[in-house]
């Protein structure tokens, strides 16, 4: 500290010390921006949606909860794959399917149905659903999430994003 | 608030005794931009690692899916072109600004006692940077990639002794395949970058434990690093960020075909500033080829670490450092002429424009291109004529000649027993003349590379009036989707399911059903899951 004389004056100090935090704080933002819209942005091409064949409608009964296991395309980042998938088909008295997604809607267990209760019930936190997706107990905020169907050949048809884990309804 | 915390803080830590240490560092009044230099190549570590942490988190290591997450990243992920091109452009930047330090540092004799051992550091750190390059080459598994290492792990395996173990070190005993990807994902991700910023944080402490090189005949007092010779550090590197981000933006970085093992038909080039070593190469060949690959590197390696012990001259004026200066102007004139000697040497007329960042060229060829070529083989045209004056052949060059030509001309030569064409279908024959007159230079080049199981799948395409519906590389029919990335959107099996039995998928389709052969599908799918995505 002995050459005080050799210091720039006071201004021209701020002025320098101002480019550098100008300069410094440019290149944060250069880099920093692009990062985020990197690591937050969702993937480009949003998946065009597929029909899957669940199976003859014959084959589900009116009243009995019934769980399908069906092959489909999946999407996962980069890996275009053939999964595995479940889903819970309910057939009504009018013959009229409905397909709820294997999730439960609180935090994403695999419910089953219970044939004593008549209810799905959730082993994770004992959430439970009537046949018709309805809520009736436990932590679940909403009722079961179902899947967009369809019937054409006498076939059940199940509609999902390839992206897509379960559809909400 | 906030100087109550720092306070806070520096009480416990005692930080602001480092802080204060830094920006007060005394330097020799001679400091100017040149000692700048060194912090761009701080920065740019910084800015590698940094970007390198961001691909990895969309990378996977392997090498059947490195490059299906790379075209993710490329196509995919917002920013990721981006953040992709600032690092393979960093790379070369990176190359370029430790040359010019190292430079510097020589010409100012900035090695001398008692700073030999920053200079050694420094001289590992630039190797280290050189495995950076290397093993980074190999991560996006594409043919360029694939071929570069092949040849690199080649000369490593002509090091006298060591050379097998050196090789099974880097997993590229037999083959560069998985082990060896592993192998140099691991170097350039774990090892290295541990390895750079240990031996960076050793070369900054050396620097500030016996300080800049101080000018000898410059008598003026040493003055203060903040905030002067910081801002010219921070303009340096704001400078390099600009250039670096132009290049990452205007430019992108070079990405060719998945790697391809079996084909024959590639140049493999290392990155520009490996080209020197390429083209010394080639003044050694046969039995003293190793003298070029090891015995001439290595000896450049121990040179440069025997530099402050070899000269122990007393100091005199950078302009009076004759012999140095001289030095340096050879290195870099040598440097110059065999990278030019490399480059015009390079084969790439029309193939370099097509292999570049969107796939092989002969992915981009529109289906009855492709399918002509392959009447063009089977008729073995190439016996008689060259395609682009590559070499002597008892018939003329095609290019350029077919256009000047009659129908009726070329069907009279084509039909003779002696033009090999004489097996053909008219079908056949029409599909051939169409792709002679198409031929150019240009698409000469990218086309004739292209693998035969692709030009079987393109002709059963063409055969089978699929472009009738459908269009490949904008050329076809719009009735049913275009075909470009299904390799993306299906797999084989669904696509296999899709032409024997289109309905499965969709009752409503209008599509037929295709009664192929399993080769026929086999063919004709691997050449739909080869076309380029969208």
């Amino acid at each position: 500290m002995s050459d005080e004389t050799h210091e720039p004056l006071p201004d021209r100090r701020r002025l320098t010390i101002a480019a550098i935090c100008g300069s410094l704080g440019a290149i944060c933002t250069g880099l920093g921006l692009p990062s985020l819209v990197y690591l937050l942005s969702a993937p480009k091409t949003q998946s065009k949606l597929q029909w899957v064949d669940l199976g003859a409608l014959d084959g589900f009964a009116p009243g009995v909860p019934q769980m399908v296991t069906f092959s489909r395309t999946r999407i996962d980042g980069w890996v275009v794959d053939i999964a595995k998938e479940r889903a819970w088909v309910v057939t009504g008295a009018d013959g009229k399917p409905t397909v709820f997604s294997p999730r439960c809607p609180h935090l994403g267990c695999a419910y089953d149905w219970n044939g004593a209760l008549r209810q799905f019930v959730c082993p994770c936190h004992g959430s439970r659903f009537a046949s018709d997706g309805r809520r009736t107990a436990g932590p679940a905020n909403r009722g079961l999430d179902r899947y967009e169907v369809k019937t054409a050949g006498r076939r059940l048809w199940l509609k999902l994003a390839a992206r897509q884990e379960a559809s909400r309804s | 608030m906030i100087r109550r915390t720092a306070n806070w803080l520096d009480r416990r830590t005692g930080w602001g005794t480092v802080v204060r240490a830094f920006f007060n560092e005394q330097i020799p009044a001679s400091s100017g931009w040149l000692q700048a230099i060194g912090s761009v190549a701080l920065f740019l570590l910084f800015v590698q690692a940094f970007t390198g942490v961001l691909l990895a988190l969309n990378f996977a290591p392997t090498p059947g899916q490195a490059y299906d997450s790379l075209q993710y990243i490329l196509k995919e992920v917002t920013g990721g072109r981006l953040i992709r091109g600032l690092h393979h452009w960093g790379a070369s930047m990176m190359i370029i600004v430790l040359v010019l330090h190292m430079t510097q540092v020589f010409l100012y004799a900035a090695y001398k006692k008692p700073r030999e051992v920053t200079w050694m550091v420094g001289v590992v750190l630039f190797l280290v940077t050189l495995a950076f390059g290397l093993t980074g080459y190999l991560l996006p598994w594409d043919n360029r990639a694939f071929w570069g290492t092949v040849v690199t792990t080649q000369i490593a395996g002509q090091a006298p002794v060591l050379g097998r173990y050196v090789q099974r070190l880097i997993g590229a005993e037999s083959t560069v395949g998985a082990v060896t990807f592993a192998r140099f994902y691991a170097v350039h991700t774990l090892v290295l970058p541990t390895l750079a910023f240990l031996l960076t944080g050793l070369h900054v402490y050396l620097v500030r434990r016996h300080g800049v090189t101080p000018n000898a005949f410059d008598s003026r007092p040493a003055r203060r690093f903040f905030p002067e010779q910081a801002l010219k550090d921070v303009a340096m590197m704001f400078a390099a960020f600009v250039v670096l981000f132009v290049l990452a933006v205007a430019a992108p970085a070079p990405l060719e075909g998945l790697a391809d093992p079996t084909d024959t038909a590639y140049t493999p080039r290392p990155e520009w500033y490996f080209l020197f070593l390429f083209q010394t190469l080639k003044f050694f060949q046969g039995p003293i080829e190793p003298i070029g690959s090891i015995v001439l590197p290595t000896a450049a390696v121990v040179a440069l670490f025997a530099v402050p012990f070899v000269d122990r001259t007393s100091v005199k004026r950078v302009a009076e450092r004759t012999f140095a200066i001289s030095l340096v102007l050879l290195c870099a004139i040598t440097w110059t002429s065999l990278t030019v000697a490399a480059v015009l040497t390079t084969p790439r007329p029309g193939l370099a424009k097509a292999s570049g960042s969107a796939g092989e060229g002969w992915t981009l060829a529109a289906p009855v291109d492709l399918a002509g070529l392959g009447y063009f083989r089977l008729a073995q045209c190439s016996t008689c004529h060259d395609i682009v004056g590559e070499g002597p052949k008892p018939g003329p060059t095609l290019t350029g000649l077919v256009p000047r030509k009659s129908r009726d001309q070329l069907m009279d030569h084509l039909t003779m027993a002696k033009s090999g064409a004489d097996g053909l279908k008219p079908g056949d024959l029409d599909a051939l003349d169409l792709f002679l007159r198409r031929l150019t230079r240009a698409n000469a080049m990218a086309v004739m590379i292209a693998p035969p199981d692709m030009i079987s799948g393109a002709r059963i395409f063409v055969e089978s009036g699929c472009g009738a519906c459908h269009s490949v590389n904008g050329v076809g029919g719009s009735v049913g989707p275009a075909l470009n990335g299904v390799a993306r959107r299906y797999t084989r099996e669904w696509i296999a399911q899709q032409l024997a039995k289109p309905e499965s998928h969709n009752p409503e389709t209008v599509m037929p059903a295709f009664d192929f052969t399993d080769r026929e599908r086999d063919l004709v799918i691997s050449y739909l899951l080869s076309l380029p995505g969208k």
